[in-house]
């Protein structure tokens, strides 16, 4: 194979200006923790009032999320995205349409995270859901049968609960929510594939950038990883479901 | 006396020997395998894509096929099948370097950077940047562009060559960097961006694919000098002077007028040929960008 390898390739100055390779690099690692943080802080926050209403006993309160979910979980992400970027300002007032269109500070960033966060919310909606179905029924009728009104049975009893039995799949989805974020560059973000396809098309030195970019995505996966497994052994209480073996 | 026979002869001996039947690099390759590979665009109009019957065609894969001739006649190869394989922006040079695709034709600029990976035949079209506005906006050139916002391709050489302008000239340009083309186009066509800067040709194209073509203008005239050329592997000088030859004969032929017309005179893309283009054809060279 021809390939001319060049490791050297970080050190040298961007072809268009703005420093170098690297910091080219990590400024799109610094996008795509921003989309991805914001996303997730509200992904959590949707998919526990979301799934916490699928098990409600109120029809008023089920229906709503039922469809909610299975619209966020059905629509490909992408789709998802180039709806709110490019169809929401056209169907919008256009007095606001414009303001989405031009007004709006760092467009690409705020659209990616209100595509990602109800997309990731869907399925922590689920993942709350099933948490909290996980629990065994005699926690619901003791506390019923303490005179606890629903909010307080989910607040004091049930989503703490519910919150230790979810963390491991809660990783996945963690650790999903910073890969996703790569399909923002479909509507102009700078993340980091979007920089590493810019490296590549200025330097045309494939190997370098995308390994770069691999292990960045790597440290960042791994780094939440380690992040939940200490939540985790911190909040685990022992003799409860989850607080259980290891 | 002796001395003159004696160096003559040897002389003789090897302009002779020299005569190589032997074919090296590419050539070798096709003769070898006894097919061609041509690497394509799939959606670069009116370059390189796929036709109504999904088959590749267009004024660059023309180009190869009339190198493809040449080879033909060169390696003694009349029954020399071709075959083609889809490229991208991203991986049209790996493809070309690794030995998968052996020629590309699509919209490739000739630049000094790619020249260090790959080598470029004689330049077959020239275009350079240009801007796509709406009509009536009143933008007419470059400097209009002050304080307002541009769509590009992101990562292409246009995104660095507006970004250059931008610094050079001070117009405080908000650059919105767009996945591809289409992408581009669709940012101009929602009112987001007041201006589209690509290739003058690529910016003739998108127009005509769009639903009112005559709600935009390209403007600008052209602000750098970009031109296209066939991609082939480094180093290959055979190769790269068999096809060289092919595209000498051909833009001196009266058929290139023809082959021209058929892409670029068409009833919804009618571009005259630039002053740039006819220097070209007239004085076949692989001069990179600038």
């Amino acid at each position: 194979m021809d390939y001319i390898w060049n490791w050297g390739i970080y050190w040298e100055p961007v072809a268009a200006g703005g420093g170098y390779y690297w910091q080219m690099l990590l400024r799109g690692l610094a996008w795509t923790v921003a989309t991805a943080l914001c996303a997730w802080v509200i992904a959590v926050a949707l998919g526990l009032l979301v799934g916490t209403a699928r098990t409600l006993n109120s029809i008023w309160f089920r229906a709503p999320a039922y469809v909610y979910t299975e619209l966020f979980r059905n629509v490909p992400l992408l789709v998802q995205m180039f709806f709110w970027f490019f169809v929401l300002p056209e169907l919008v007032p256009s007095n606001l349409g414009h303001w989405l269109k031009r007004e709006l500070p760092m467009p690409s960033f705020w659209t990616a995270v209100v595509a990602l966060a109800p997309y990731t919310s869907a399925r922590t909606a689920e993942q709350v859901r099933s948490g909290l179905m996980a629990l065994p029924k005699g926690q619901w009728n003791a506390a019923r049968a303490l005179g606890m009104s629903t909010w307080q049975m989910y607040r004091l009893v049930l989503i703490p609960q519910a919150l230790r039995v979810m963390i491991p799949p809660m990783t996945s989805d963690f650790m999903g929510v910073f890969k996703n974020s790569s399909v923002a560059l479909a509507i102009g973000l700078v993340e980091l594939t979007a920089a590493a396809q810019q490296m590549n098309e200025y330097t045309f030195q494939g190997f370098e950038t995308f390994a770069a970019a691999t292990c960045l995505y790597v440290g960042v996966a791994m780094s939440v990883n380690r992040l939940m497994s200490w939540i985790e052994k911190k909040t685990a209480v022992p003799g409860l479901i989850a607080g259980g073996g290891r | 006396m002796k001395r003159i026979i004696l160096i003559s002869v040897a002389a003789l001996g090897i302009a002779f020997g020299a005569h190589a039947q032997e074919l090296t690099g590419t050539l070798k390759k096709v003769k070898e395998a006894n097919v061609i590979t041509i690497g394509h665009r799939e959606t670069s109009t009116p370059f390189s894509f796929l036709d109504e019957n999904q088959r590749p065609a267009g004024y660059s894969i023309d180009i190869c096929l009339a190198i493809v001739e040449a080879v033909k006649r060169r390696i003694n190869a009349p029954k020399l099948q071709v075959r083609y394989v889809a490229v991208n922006a991203q991986n049209r040079l790996p493809l070309v370097a690794n030995g998968t695709v052996d020629m590309e034709c699509g919209v490739t600029t000739n630049n000094e950077e790619r020249q260090r990976q790959v080598g470029f035949t004689h330049n077959s079209y020239i275009t350079g940047l240009s801007l796509m506005t709406r009509r009536g906006s009143g933008l007419a050139r470059l400097s209009d562009l002050k304080g307002k916002a541009v769509s590009v391709a992101a990562g292409s050489t246009n995104e660095r060559l507006i970004r250059r302008f931008n610094e050079e000239q001070r117009l405080d340009l908000n650059i919105l960097p767009a996945k591809d083309t289409g992408e581009a186009f669709l940012l101009l066509e929602t009112g987001r961006v007041d201006a589209y800067a690509s290739d003058e040709i690529l910016l003739f194209a998108q127009r005509s694919k769009s639903k009112t073509p005559s709600d935009f203008d390209v403007v600008g005239g052209l602000l750098s000098f970009e031109p296209y050329s066939i991609v082939i592997r480094r180093g290959d000088l055979d190769f790269e002077k068999t096809a060289n030859d092919a595209l000498a004969a051909l833009f001196r032929s009266p058929e290139y007028q023809a082959m021209y017309d058929k892409w670029f005179k068409t009833a919804s893309l009618n571009v005259p040929m630039n002053a740039a283009l006819r220097q070209a054809i007239s004085s076949p060279n692989n001069n990179p960008a600038r």
